[in-house]
Formats: C-alpha cells, sequence, structure tokens
C-alpha cells in the first residue's frame, strides 16, 4: 500500500507543521510551518480527488495569504529588533482547551457511524464541474464573493494608507 | 497497512482544528493568532472536501471548500491591514496592550 506509506508522511508533515505554529516562539518560524501545514493540506486535497481546489490552495494560501501574513511579520517588527519572539502565555489553559477539543472531535468522529458510499467515484477532473456550478446552480454566492473580494480589497487599502484617519478630507 | 479512510481526514482535521486553537489562545502577537485562524479554517476546509469525497456525490463539499478560500483570503487582507494600522498608532502588535480606543 504505497499510497498508504505517501499519505502517512503528508499527514505526518502537516500535523509536525501544524504543531511548530502551535510552539514555535519564533514568528518567522511560525509562517514556515504554516506554509508546510498548508502544503500538506494541499496533498490531502489532491489524495481526495479535488485537483482544481489543490491548485487554488497553492496559488492562494501558499501564493498569497502566506505572503501577506510575512509581510505583516517583516512590516510590524522594526528593522532594527532581532528577535521576532511571541512567548507563548497561558500554555497550560490553552492546552487544556485544545485538548479538550480533540478528545470529544476524536471520540465523536470514531464513535460514529458515517454512511459509507458503496463505492467511491472515480477520481476526474473537476474544473468542468466547478464552471457550471459556479455559473449556475452557486451563481449567487459565486457573484457575493467577488463582491466580497472587492470591499476587502478597497477596505484594506483605505485602512493602510498613510493619511487613514487624519487628513482624509481630499480622496 | 490501513486503507485510508474517511475518519483519517476527520481526525487530520481535528488535529490541525486542536493546533489552531491552541495557537490562538496561546499567544499576544496578533499575526500569529491570524496564522492559527488559518488553520482552524484549513481544517473545517478539508473536512468538507473528506465529506464530499466520501459521503456525498457531485462537489458541493469542494466548492465550499473554495468559498472558505475566498473568505479567508479576504480575512487575512482586512485582518493585516488592521494589525498594520495598529501597529502605525501603538508600535505593538500585542494584543494585550491594545486597550485604547484613542490616541
Amino acid at each position: 500500500m504505497i499510497s498508504t506509506v505517501i499519505w502517512c508522511l503528508f499527514a505526518g508533515m502537516t500535523v509536525m507543521a501544524a504543531l511548530a505554529v502551535a510552539t514555535s516562539k519564533n514568528v518567522v518560524h511560525c509562517g514556515f510551518g504554516l506554509l508546510f501545514s498548508l502544503l500538506g493540506v494541499c496533498a490531502m486535497y489532491v489524495f481526495l480527488g479535488a485537483d482544481f481546489l489543490a491548485a487554488t490552495q497553492v496559488i492562494v494560501y501558499v501564493g498569497g495569504i502566506l505572503v501577506l501574513i510575512l509581510f505583516g511579520v517583516m512590516m510590524t517588527h522594526r528593522i532594527t529588533a532581532t528577535d521576532l519572539k511571541s512567548e507563548l502565555v497561558q500554555p497550560v489553559a490553552a492546552l487544556i482547551a485544545a485538548v479538550a477539543i480533540l478528545v470529544l472531535s476524536v471520540g465523536m468522529i470514531l464513535e460514529q457511524v458515517w454512511p459509507a458510499k458503496e463505492h467511491l467515484d472515480p477520481i476526474t477532473p473537476t474544473t468542468h464541474a466547478f464552471g457550471v456550478s459556479f455559473l449556475t446552480d452557486y451563481l449567487f454566492p459565486f457573484e457575493f464573493a467577488s463582491v466580497l473580494l472587492l470591499v476587502a480589497l478597497i477596505g484594506a487599502a483605505m485602512f493602510t494608507r498613510d493619511s487613514a484617519g487624519e487628513d482624509s478630507d481630499h480622496v | 497497512m490501513f486503507e485510508v479512510g474517511l475518519v483519517h481526514y476527520l481526525g487530520l482535521g481535528a488535529v490541525l482544528m486542536a493546533c489552531g486553537i491552541f495557537t490562538v489562545l496561546s499567544r499576544r502577537n496578533a499575526i500569529v493568532i491570524l496564522m492559527g485562524i488559518e488553520l482552524m479554517l484549513n481544517a473545517a476546509a478539508l473536512n468538507f472536501v473528506a465529506f464530499n469525497r466520501y459521503i456525498t456525490d457531485g462537489i458541493t463539499g469542494q466548492l465550499v471548500a473554495v468559498f472558505i478560500i475566498v473568505i479567508a483570503a479576504a480575512e487575512a487582507a482586512v485582518a493585516l491591514a488592521i494589525v498594520l494600522t495598529i501597529f502605525r498608532n501603538f508600535q505593538t502588535v500585542q494584543v494585550n496592550q491594545v486597550d485604547r480606543l484613542r490616541r
């Protein structure tokens, strides 16, 4: 079962990277942990036969959001400061909450009898079905997401202008 | 070896969710908190895609995952803009030190 071994490797990478995000004290290390965690989730999408989603994950998350976050790290620490530290506060309480969520979730997952398909669909390209869905059944969410992205873009640009809040009489 | 099934993906999603929750609860740095939120969003999207593969027909779950990614992108852009503005006004991104509404 070579695919199971490869799956375990990617799952292990995802979990280790997520643990690095959760425990590393260096903000940049957290960012790179997030990178490998997102790539591991992308591999999971490939295993699940979601080709379009895997490509989107790489382009939007790794290429967009992660770069944005690393820009945020660089811009919110003084250039001269060498320590990009982020101390863990209240680790015990946070650990209790996280472990409680994990135990409850895993217990529920193992206890539940999941309905299963007789046989899995063959893995086929999904882009055609995506295109059809976006322009027929899911047209409203699609357009709504477009407007949401536009609003977020304009809002983010407005927030970070140098003159935000001060001499904003002239736009 | 075992056959990879629905429960394995759900378990992976649960672990990612727990890591995200731990990150959000145990940090004061706003940017690392954002990273934890991204982890949680990924866990949710992974669950949707796994359910889509193993339980339902069609691509409904994958469509939901695409919308989750869109929401995450918008959220990251706006949140980082807010963090940058906070940093400009307070010279810190530690969320416990940002406790004034005025300058």
